[in-house]
């Protein structure tokens, strides 16, 4: 086996686990090609520079949801989480209301935390699946999102705690870069290092790959799926912060289908339902999917209602290529370890000649 | 003797049967006007269309399949169907080509599922998106509508009655017992006979337990789950024609969230996500429990918001009552086997 060959064999193996990376190249490609044909340059710095700050609002949720699908569930709860969290301690955050906003903040984002470990402990000593558990907490926390607040608008909000979704830093060439953008790689960076550099990171894939071998092997997995839930809850409270923040206002019908968007930017960034397979940058990939598809129609001026058809589509070609291009990628994987091996015993034969 | 003997048929009834007696009895004892003939045949007409999905829902789960396309389905059949209507097509010919529609949307969940491997979860997800779009761009996001001719007299007369009985002088004691219940009934009838007269309830439930052990005692996982995708297309796409029927017009919206509830309903009857497990009489009674609390909720006036927080609640307690029942079945067989 000669060298150049072992090295594009692990060209290809890489180039396998991109996936995501490829489907948001090809999308990106397809719009600029497209609307290039109607004279308007797609690809402009400040055009990208609103697609990537509209898709962090998606990256925090679709974090989230990452984390629940590791663990082989699912977290339909956050769109309602929401709406709940925001609308309970809402009020606090008006613009008269005299209380430091940090304060609100860290309210919702706490009960949130709340009701994920909730759903957390449905899952993990009740016994109920997550799909129906997080169903459970969905339907119950709309509803009293509604009782609480009635047919209410809570409406403008303090202009400094508007900052975390509507601030900007500074401007490199046309491309601006906002507060949010900092805020999403600031999330991705972390749960990056938390999943790849961490013991816990390790016992998270451990379980959501094989909850039972994880068990036995000594690691406590209810706590883990807890944690998971919890986080994932939490994060879709902070996300619920940025979301009225940015529109100025909250109201018990918010984010309607945040949970439905969440679980298309983590499928379309690579993770498997299964559980135990995915890296945190693919949401990143996803989200940016997902947005890139509604400017690039939005410039077109196609309709909204097709969108919806062609995120079905991709959805169903991005996980297919993705299990495709995993499974080559295992196999060539292989295939590389087995050359690898073959070299250094051809090496330790011409030694102990 | 006799005492064990009536043990094994108390076991065998689907774990919702008591959480359905204990919500309706409660609602029967608490909510004045909900015991009556003419409150439980509307409350049964009003659970057809989740009757049936919950049907076709339960058949994929217990084969380990899951089909969220069923509620995008429903919008897009009745959507079609609606629009052959409006269109001045004779009625019987616009509902065949509804139901061949729900079926051809069923053969290509089934090949992206079999043939390219796509988890059902994702593939129907997906799916139900593109159904739903289907419905909206066809219908324009308007409800669809039409005159009432000489074409369209199956419409209406799946919309009557097949028989009234008056009980009493108020509309709470008059029984009228529509077609669309007969049909309902009549529908999932053939679906249960089916399912238990012949190979396929056996197959579907090998399939559920272990895919690879069905595949090598010879059944083939592709044409099975395929011919179980086209069925549940078949039953949203008459879910989709008993809505229209039911308001003598399409609002093309209609199916959303419907799988969700079917989904809901299934696993309150005792089917597992995992599959090779549960009933579709289970799945019927999880339906009946969603929609006798709603209407029980309404006449006892209480906003639909309350009504959601019932529902997620009764959820949780619902699923703690089946885990309870299962683990105490589980317990007195081991006992049974033990002496």
């Amino acid at each position: 086996m000669s060298k150049n060959n072992l090295f594009v064999m692990r060209g290809k193996a890489r180039l396998s686990s991109m996936s995501t990376v490829i489907i948001m190249l090809a999308v990106l490609l397809l719009f600029a090609v497209l609307n290039m044909a109607q004279g308007i340059n797609f690809l402009s710095a400040s055009n990208l520079s609103t697609i990537v700050n509209q898709a962090c609002f998606l990256i925090i949720v679709g974090i989230g949801q990452s984390l629940v699908i590791l663990m082989g569930g699912i977290n339909l709860s956050m769109g309602a989480v929401m709406a709940f969290t925001t609308v309970m301690w809402g009020d606090m955050l008006l613009k008269n209301s005299g209380i430091h906003p940090l304060i609100p903040s860290v309210l919702i984002v706490a009960s949130a935390a709340l009701i994920g470990c909730l759903s957390g402990l449905m899952i993990t000593k009740l016994h109920i699946t997550p799909y129906i558990a997080t169903f459970a907490v969905m339907y119950a926390f709309r509803g009293l999102a509604w009782v609480y607040l009635r047919n209410r608008v809570i409406y403008s909000l303090n202009e400094g705690f508007r900052q975390i979704a509507i601030g900007r830093l500074f401007k490199v060439g046309g491309f601006s870069v906002t507060m949010p953008m900092v805020i999403a790689a600031g999330f991705l960076l972390l749960f990056f290092i938390l999943l790849r550099h961490t013991n816990m990171g390790r016992r998270w894939y451990f379980t959501g790959a094989n909850p039972v071998a994880a068990k036995f092997s000594g690691i406590n997995t209810d706590r883990v799926i807890i944690a998971a839930y919890t986080l994932s809850t939490a994060l879709a409270g902070f996300a619920g912060l940025m979301y009225m923040a940015r529109l100025n206002s909250t109201e018990p019908g918010l984010a309607g289908k945040t949970h439905f968007e969440a679980i298309t930017v983590s499928l379309i960034g690579g993770f498997a339902m299964s559980g135990g397979y995915g890296n945190i940058w693919g949401v990143a990939g996803g989200a940016i999917v997902v947005y890139t598809i509604q400017a690039g129609m939005n410039s077109l001026q196609l309709p909204g209602e097709l969108q919806s058809m062609i995120n079905g589509l991709l959805i169903i070609f991005a996980v297919f290529l993705n299990n495709t291009l995993a499974n080559k990628k295992m196999q060539l994987d292989n295939d590389v370890a087995e050359a690898v091996m073959q070299k250094n015993q051809l090496a330790r034969m011409k030694r102990g000649l | 003797m006799k005492h064990k003997m009536s043990l094994p048929s108390l076991r065998n009834l689907p774990t919702s049967t008591y959480v359905f007696l204990l919500v309706f009895v409660l609602a029967s004892l608490l909510v004045p006007n909900f015991f009556s003939p003419g409150n439980i045949a509307t409350l049964l007409t009003q659970a057809c269309a989740l009757m049936i999905l919950s049907t076709a829902m339960s058949t994929s789960l217990m084969m380990g399949c899951i089909d969220l396309s069923l509620g995008g389905l429903v919008s897009m059949t009745g959507v079609i169907m609606a629009i052959f209507i409006r269109g001045g097509m004779n009625a019987w010919l616009a509902v065949a080509l509804g139901l061949l529609a729900g079926m051809l949307f069923g053969l290509f969940n089934g090949v992206i599922v079999t043939r390219l491997k796509v988890p059902s979860f994702i593939a129907t997800f997906g799916a139900g998106g593109i159904a739903q779009s289907i419905a909206n761009i066809l219908s324009d996001q308007r409800t669809v509508a039409w005159e009432a001719s000489e074409h369209t007299t199956l419409i209406s007369a799946l919309g009557g009655n097949v028989f009234t009985i008056r009980f009493g002088d108020s509309a709470a004691m008059t029984l009228s017992f529509p077609v669309l219940l007969l049909l309902t009934v009549f529908i999932i009838a053939c679906v249960l006979f089916i399912f238990k007269k012949t190979t396929l309830g056996s197959n579907v439930y090998a399939l559920g337990a272990n895919e690879e052990t069905a595949r090598l005692a010879g059944i083939s996982p592709v044409r099975w789950k395929t011919g179980v995708f086209i069925s549940s297309g078949l039953l949203a796409a008459i879910t989709g024609m008993l809505l229209m029927v039911r308001t003598n017009s399409l609002q093309p919206m209609i199916g959303e969230n419907l799988e969700f509830q079917a989904v809901v309903a299934a696993v309150l009857g005792g089917n597992s996500l995992k599959g090779g497990k549960g009933s579709i009489p289970g799945a019927l009674l999880g339906a009946l429990v969603l929609y006798v609390i709603r209407n029980a909720m309404s006449l006892w006036g209480i906003g639909t918001s309350v009504v959601m927080v019932v529902i997620g609640a009764t959820l949780v307690v619902g699923m703690v009552i089946n885990e309870a029942f299962q683990y105490l079945a589980e317990k007195r067989t081991a006992r049974l086997q033990r002496g």
